[in-house]
């Protein structure tokens, strides 16, 4: 079990290019904002490309989060990540998660 | 439908199809007895569902539609369960019998290449739709079609339906296969709406980074043609699930499509079925259109990719690399959009294509298969060629002894250790074919549940030992005897349940079906607790249709056999269940040919249990080999009672020449004189010079027949007289003995009843030592 960090608010800039070979990257960062303390708003700004595994893995921090009472949200997602989603069948999800 | 072609490319498969059909259709009524006795698990509705989903996929790679939309339909029915949606019931699990019934019965016809009517299974689909009806159903309203500018002229007007179900396995994106891109041609067919499945993401510390988790239901309205959609898949095919399911304006399926790739986690049987069973229901499962469905499937657009895709030795029409050169040059442009509304939308190029030699990559080694499947035929060869090894080991034994050579000589001790390994080596082979009774016991509760309701009887069925082993031979056989000794049970054994609590027991009858293995046999016994058998009864039907004479004078148990006389019956009514008074018969001499015995012990107002014993094989026998004259003979050794070599004062000549009685212990047994019968010159016909072999027959009955001498006891090979010779009386089938000589294995019942040529004789096995005694 990581040591939890106190800190309020998490934050984290999405990469331009959220393709296959960045999923596991990905992951370990997600899988340890879990294990620090407060919610993670991610920076969706700048992505550019996007792969549905990337977007697993998004879907599934974002349960971690929930799970253990804090959220998970995006920041201003852009047109690419906000359309993967929506063709991905996660309409609602990323209308819930997006903050502006 | 399926061709009756001998050149069929796919007959080698749909055999495999079938076999696993029967397998899973087996696995299915026990777990649904399982659901009706209440005694069950979330599992065992998971394991009805996979298996009712494995029959669908395979049924769907072979187009056999009426078959793949009513299991479909079946699944819905069974998922609901699973989700807890619909609670189990009387009238459901009603339902579910009857289904399986139709589903059984659709796999028949496919097999036979049979067209079923069209209302075939109609019942069972409107009992199903009468569940489905009282379910929520969330259904997507069908939107507008986008006018689409490539369209074709001739279909210009006309809009399709699809229910696309896709769910990619867990490889598919390092394959360079990418869902966004799927979607977006979808959407360039025409309006989609799309329901993910998210069931399969596990915990984000648990997730393989690229693997596929999640699965998707596409409902697409498009006035594109069906290739058009194929297309979509064409390069995912073997990466995913896929199933395609057309929907007329009514909502209505009309040709369901599945198609199953060969790929990775295909490993089971031969790739026919569904890789992932534990998978959960996709959401169309739980969407699809209450009441939409009908058994009226008719063509699949192109069955051939799905075929083509299923069969491991059928190539597809890409191998996955091609796949992944196609995607890459498909997704070359760079960014493309993410919906058909024209977003800037990019996904990750496929030239992550590397990324596919990733720890689970194509490269990487694939699990074992447990077990493989092997054509019966080719075990029987084996088991008969090791037949012959055992013969010529006998024969070279036999030679070695002849030789006088000393037991410590090397050619003696290796004939010996050859002697154990071959001895191993047939035990090993015969296993081969052994297969535990459960296939057999699994049809019982279904038909006790049947009967008990035609006749308004409560009873609880009780199996033990389902998976005790038997020859693959007797469990074939062994269906139809159980089958009849159940409804015997039922219908004659078992009271209602108001005599039952007249009488001081429980409403609910009982009855147990067990086997076991005892003494080199399997034992099978099935016991109720009714009434018993009348005997007063069963006594004076028995004179009255002229089973006995009128003065026979019967032991109780002689009189409970007298059930298995050939037309006997004691049903006051005669039933369409077992009281045609053919039956127990029939369960005799079913059993008698398998080698086995049948008989019934009874107590009156406690039950009967019938005995089944039967051999653990039909190849080979333990035997005693006798001498008569200048032959030898096998008598089956788990006949034989004793040997004696009476004494004068213990023969007794019977009057008019019609043979003679040995007086042992207080009875008196009558004598075959097997060399007299065979008219063997030169056999003794003295008992008190010769031997007498005490055995016992099918009924029960003792006899002694008359040999001269014992040549020991061996394991013999058993040979069929008929195939290679033909029928002879008295004569059961053959061996082959260490000297090569052919040796004739007895059939005791029969010799039983055969009359010295030329005498009197008493000729049957009779009803009553007493009688024949006091003459």
């Amino acid at each position: 079990m990581a040591e939890k960090l106190a800190a309020a608010q998490l934050e984290y800039i999405l990469p331009q290019e959220l393709d296959l070979l960045a999923a596991e990257g990905l992951k370990f960062k997600l899988l340890d904002m879990v294990h620090h303390e407060g919610d993670l708003t991610l920076d969706g700004r700048e992505v550019e490309r996007v792969s549905t595994p990337c977007i697993e893995i998004m879907v599934a921090a974002e349960s971690a989060f929930y799970e253990s009472g804090r959220k998970l949200r995006i920041f201003e997602p852009s047109n690419t990540l906000s359309d993967a989603f929506k063709s991905l069948g996660l309409v609602a999800e990323i209308e819930k998660w997006s903050v502006s | 439908m399926l061709p009756a072609d001998h050149d069929d490319p796919f007959a080698q498969f749909k055999t495999t199809f079938f076999e696993e059909c029967s397998e899973l259709l087996t696995d299915m009524e026990t777990h649904l007895a399982d659901l009706e006795s209440g005694e069950f698990e979330n599992e065992t509705l998971h394991a009805i569902f996979r298996a009712v989903h494995s029959i669908k996929a395979g049924a769907g790679a072979f187009s056999f539609n009426r078959l793949v939309a009513f299991s479909h339909k079946f699944e819905y029915l069974l998922d609901e369960m699973r989700e807890g949606r619909l609670q189990i019931s009387e009238k459901l699990v009603e339902t579910l019998f009857r289904s399986f019934d139709v589903l059984s019965d659709l796999i028949g016809f496919a097999q036979n290449a049979e067209v079923p009517d069209d209302s075939f299974g109609e019942d069972a689909l409107e009992a199903i739709q009468s569940f489905l009806s009282d379910t929520p159903i969330v259904t997507a309203a069908k939107p507008e079609v986008k006018e689409s500018s490539n369209s074709s002229a001739d279909d210009e007007d006309q809009v399709h339906h699809y229910r696309i179900e896709f769910s990619p396995h867990e490889a598919m994106y390092r394959h360079a296969n990418e869902p966004l891109l799927i979607i977006r041609e979808l959407k360039e067919l025409g309006e989609v709406n799309i329901k993910v499945d998210m069931s399969r993401l596990p915990a984000l510390s648990a997730m393989e980074p690229e693997d596929a988790y999640f699965s998707w239901v596409f409902e697409l309205w498009t006035t594109f043609e069906r290739d058009d959609v194929d297309e979509v898949f064409e390069f995912v095919v073997d990466d995913c699930d896929l199933t395609i399911i057309t929907v007329d304006d009514s909502g209505h399926v009309t040709a369901v499509d599945v198609s199953l790739a060969d790929g990775d986690g295909a490993d089971e049987g031969f790739g026919l079925f569904a890789d992932d069973p534990l998978e959960p229901a996709t959401p169309s499962e739980a969407s699809a259109p209450a009441g939409a469905e009908e058994d009226t499937a008719e063509t699949i657009a192109d069955a051939t990719p799905s075929v083509a895709a299923t069969s491991p030795q059928v190539s597809p029409p890409t191998s996955p690399d091609e796949s992944d050169t196609k995607d890459v040059d498909s997704s070359g442009e760079g960014a493309l959009a993410g919906d058909g509304a024209g977003g800037d939308g990019a996904i990750d190029p496929p030239a992550a294509a590397g990324a596919a030699a990733g720890p689970k990559g194509p490269g990487a080694p694939t699990p074992k298969a447990a077990s493989i499947r092997v054509d019966v035929d080719r075990v029987d060869i084996l088991v008969n060629m090791v037949g012959e090894l055992v013969i010529t080991q006998a024969m070279l034994l036999q030679e070695v002894e002849n030789s006088g050579m000393a037991s410590t000589d090397r050619i003696s001790t290796g004939m010996g250790e050859m002697s154990t390994h071959i001895r191993d080596l047939q035990e090993n082979v015969m296993a081969i074919r052994m297969q535990p009774v459960k296939s057999v016991f699994s049809r019982m509760p279904r038909i006790v549940r049947d009967v008990s309701k035609k006749l308004a009887k409560k009873v609880k069925l009780t199996t033990i030992g389902e998976n005790t082993e038997v020859d693959k031979t007797v469990i074939e056989e062994l269906a139809d005897p159980l089958t009849h000794m159940i409804r015997n049970s039922l219908d004659h054994g078992l009271e209602t349940p108001a005599e039952r609590l007249a009488a001081g027991k429980p409403e609910e009858g009982s009855i147990t079906l067990s086997a076991e293995h005892r003494g080199g046999r399997i034992v099978i016994e099935i016991i109720d607790d009714g009434r018993g058998i009348n005997r007063e009864k069963v006594y004076r039907l028995a004179q009255e249709k002229g089973v006995i004479p009128k003065d026979a004078d019967l032991s109780d148990e002689e009189i409970d056999n007298l059930i298995f006389a050939p037309g006997f019956s004691t049903a006051d009514e005669v039933t369409d269940l077992s009281g045609r008074g053919v039956g127990m018969d029939v369960v005799r001499r079913n059993i008698q040919s398998l080698g086995g015995r049948v008989s019934v012990h009874s107590t009156p107002g406690k039950g009967t249990r019938f005995l089944l014993t039967l051999p653990l094989t039909l190849a080979v026998l333990d035997g005693m080999i006798v001498g008569i004259a200048t032959q030898r003979y096998v008598i089956p050794i788990n006949s034989i009672l004793e040997t004696v070599r009476p004494t004068p004062e213990q023969v007794d000549e019977l009057v008019g020449g019609a043979g003679m009685v040995v007086f042992i212990r207080g009875e008196y047994i009558r004598i075959v004189e097997v060399g007299r019968i065979f008219e063997l010159d030169g056999a003794l016909t003295d008992p008190t010079k010769a031997l007498v072999i005490l055995v016992e027959t099918e009924g029960g009955k003792v006899l002694g027949l008359l040999v001269d001498e014992l040549h020991g006891q061996q394991q013999v090979v058993i040979k069929s007289l008929e195939t290679n010779f033909k029928q002879v009386d008295g004569i059961a089938s053959a061996t082959i003995l260490g000297n090569g000589n052919v040796c004739l294995i007895m059939d005791i019942d029969q010799l039983a009843k055969m009359q010295i040529p030329g005498s009197l004789g008493l000729g049957q096995e009779g009803y009553g030592r007493r009688r024949l005694a006091a003459e």
